[in-house]
């Protein structure tokens, strides 16, 4: 049976001699993960997941690097270099727009010909950078159905480019959401075509995501794709059994900042050959063996 | 007059426009990743300053359902953008972003990170944004009055020069306390290798024109005028510029224009004929009369004789309102399209197909060449964004014919100078004054 291995990286920054306190929990430098980009994708790492807070910078050092670049914008610079590992931002929900968040995604799974994952997360972003006010696991719900909703407004067949007829778009294959929640509302469509994945790979610790996050190894519930979170240390190879065990998909491993982020990685592409199944020519969906899904408005016509 | 010698030159992928030969049988998508990166090889071979992408955030609407006779389902500009610098290493990556619907860190924050990747290539279209049917896509609502809107992206525009200066050897505290904006955030981002991403604008009023002075890099002009006309609009600006205490020659008014070129002159003109004819399509032509005329005309026959229909003006000027390009008075576009087809005894298609196609330099390599050194050399313009019609191979005759003769002149660049799009352009505004 196939395992996942992810891996897990913190914010990515650049170089830079930096002493400032911080609190987005550190970055590697950008020349870093461009270097690691080629290696990584002829590896069994199967996805990788960028967090970036948008907040404030961690402390940079020798071989780190300082601040927090936009994790959307990094995984398609690494697009190009890239032909089979899932990519994957792990952003708070709440930093922007449900519109933006749902553009952005659908852009990086149309570029990468369906590797885009979000990985939303239930933590507020830092209260000065949020621009949807008070952050909040319901907002954050919020938000992911909105987007979610949005990436189904164009049906899938909207662009008929209908040449004698003149027809670039079939309008009645595009939708109106009207999201009204009690945080959030958005009338759509979206301005970019679903993605060739229906919606990209929602990950998070709750019922709503498609792929369950869980700290630590715990048995998984009925018919859930559970990934278990480990921190890349001497114990990760038993642990990656014991998730194996436990009948887990696959694990994420999580590099951490500060020195030694490039030691951590060869551990984790070492684990991952041991342990992992290098994914496919698919799409994200099919390397996690989820389905592609209807379309909300199908049918609505 | 001030005359540059070499162009600045600019090329456009159209993202969501009625100028689109999307009809023809080698058009690509607006969206795809190989389309895009075709053109940007191309651009870059040629030695092109920059790619340009426009952006909207909400679909075009009428009454009677959404706008589907032209292209639309753009890529997030930035996303593109992003993943376009891991491809080119010279061209300069510019988005248009509107100062209404981006919070000012986000946009700071994404800017900035299109500079790193790209090593000092970013540039920003600084748009306001007034036509609030975007508006409703977002939570904030984000309305600005019409008349503030300057002021406003005056602010916006200053907060965020602020944040990318905001790193020296760490991060200092920026707090933003204005009229449009409040906000106090430590920025995530150490400075941008540009420190300040190229600036391009866009206005016309004489608000726009007093912002771009002051703030611009690039101006993106309209080109349909003719040299006289942008010539016009170039001094002025370059007064305003001077009046706010800026050196005029760091202000370049780009107009956008649709070269087409051929082996020669009458093949050029034939590959027009054929891209507008594409554009013009039927329907096309009877949406385009609809809203001028601003009544249902179904049953019109666009390839008759230009049919006899009072217009309703008063709805028509709500449509018409929404252009950022064109006449916006009902009245008068209906006399300008009956003088046409009077004159030239045309078909409501054959109007629009005159009326739908902006202004071009259609010919050989020489023609082309030759015109854009009339431009240049009246002080008409500062160089251009080409708009190619058809996508993604509508630069490959510039830059493969006009490019190389216009190196011949010595009217072009032969390499590179610098990877950074503002070192570049310094570069050739110090050139130019010497």
């Amino acid at each position: 049976m196939s395992f996942v291995v992810g891996l897990g990286l913190p914010g990515v920054g650049v170089a830079h001699a930096s002493a400032a306190p911080g609190r987005s929990g550190g970055a590697i430098p950008l020349a870093g993960l461009l270097g690691l980009a080629a290696e990584l994708d002829g590896s069994a790492v199967a996805l990788l997941v960028l967090a970036g807070a948008g907040g404030a910078p961690e402390a940079g050092g020798p071989d780190t690097g300082a601040g927090d670049l936009d994790p959307w914008e990094v995984l398609a610079h690494l697009v190009p270099r890239t032909r089979r590992v899932g990519l994957v931002a792990r952003t708070p929900a709440v930093l922007v727009e449900p519109f933006h968040l749902a553009v952005r995604s659908a852009t990086l799974d149309h570029l990468s010909g369906g590797r885009a994952g979000w990985f939303p997360e239930p933590t507020p972003a830092p209260a000065d950078v949020a621009v949807l006010g008070e952050p909040g696991s319901e907002e954050s719900r919020e938000c992911l159905a909105a987007v979610r909703l949005l990436w189904d407004s164009w049906e899938d067949d909207a662009r008929v480019r209908d040449v004698e007829g003149g027809r670039y778009l079939d309008g009645s294959r595009l939708h109106h959401v009207d999201f009204v929640g009690r945080h959030l509302r958005v009338r759509g469509p979206s301005v970019t075509p679903r993605p060739p994945q229906g919606r990209p790979v929602v990950f998070g610790p709750g019922p709503e995501a498609d792929v369950l996050v869980t700290a630590g190894v715990a048995p998984p519930p009925a018919g859930a794709v559970v990934l278990a979170e480990l921190a890349v240390t001497d114990r990760t190879d038993a642990e990656i059994r014991l998730a194996r065990a436990a009948g887990c998909a696959g694990v994420l491993l999580q590099v951490g900042a500060g020195t030694g982020w490039a030691d951590r990685v060869r551990r984790a592409l070492a684990a991952a050959a041991a342990h992992g199944t290098a994914p496919g020519p698919g799409t994200l969906r099919d390397t996690l063996g989820l389905a592609r899904p209807a379309n909300a408005f199908a049918g609505a016509r | 007059v001030s005359a540059r010698t070499q162009p600045i030159l600019g090329a456009m992928y159209v993202g969501g426009s009625s100028y689109c030969a999307w009809r023809h049988p080698e058009a690509g998508g607006i969206l795809e990743l190989p389309d895009f990166v075709r053109f940007v090889r191309t651009a870059e071979t040629g030695l092109l300053d920059f790619l340009f992408l426009a952006e909207s955030q909400s679909l075009g609407e009428r009454a009677d359902g959404f706008v589907d006779e032209n292209v639309a389902g753009r890529p997030d500009a930035l996303t593109m953008l992003s993943a376009l610098a891991s491809v080119t290493t010279h061209l300069g990556l510019v988005a248009t972003l509107s100062t209404v619907y981006h919070a000012p860190h986000d946009l700071a924050r994404r800017l900035a990170t299109l500079d790193h990747l790209s090593g000092g290539r970013a540039g920003w279209n600084v748009v306001t944004s007034v036509w609030s049917a975007a508006g409703a896509n977002f939570t904030r609502g984000y309305d600005v009055p019409a008349e503030a809107r300057y002021r406003q992206a005056a602010e916006y525009l200053d907060a965020v020069t602020r944040l990318w200066s905001s790193w020296t050897d760490r991060p200092t505290p920026v707090e933003v306390a204005g009229d449009h904006l409040r906000f106090a955030t430590t920025f995530g981002v150490p400075h941008p290798p540009q420190t300040r991403p190229v600036i391009m604008q866009a206005g016309v009023s004489p608000e726009g024109r007093d912002f771009a002075a002051r703030h611009a890099d690039l101006v993106f002009a309209i080109g349909d005028g003719g040299p006289t006309a942008v010539g016009a609009f170039r001094a002025d600006v370059r007064e305003r510029a001077e009046r706010a205490g800026r050196d005029p020659d760091t202000v370049a008014v780009l107009p956008g224009c649709w070269f087409v070129v051929g082996e020669t002159a009458a093949a050029a003109r034939r590959a027009h004929d054929h891209q507008r004819d594409l554009i013009a399509s039927p329907h096309l032509a009877r949406k385009a009369m609809e809203q001028v005329w601003g009544r249902d005309l179904t049953d019109v026959d666009v390839d008759g004789p230009f049919p006899d229909v009072e217009p309703d003006l008063a709805r028509a000027a709500t449509e018409l309102g929404k252009q950022t390009v064109g006449e916006k008075d009902p009245a008068r576009a209906v006399a300008q399209w009956r003088a046409l087809a009077a004159e030239h005894g045309w078909s409501v298609r054959q109007v629009v197909r005159e009326k739908s196609t902006r202004f071009a330099i259609v010919g050989d390599a020489e023609q082309v060449a030759d015109e854009i050194e009339r431009w240049l050399d009246a002080g008409a313009c500062d160089g251009f964004i080409a708009t190619p019609a058809l996508l993604p191979g509508g630069l490959d005759e510039l830059t493969a014919l006009v490019v190389p003769e216009l190196q011949r002149r010595g009217r072009f660049r032969t390499a590179y100078e610098s990877p950074s799009l503002r070192a570049r352009l310094e570069g050739s505004a110090r050139a130019r004054s010497r």
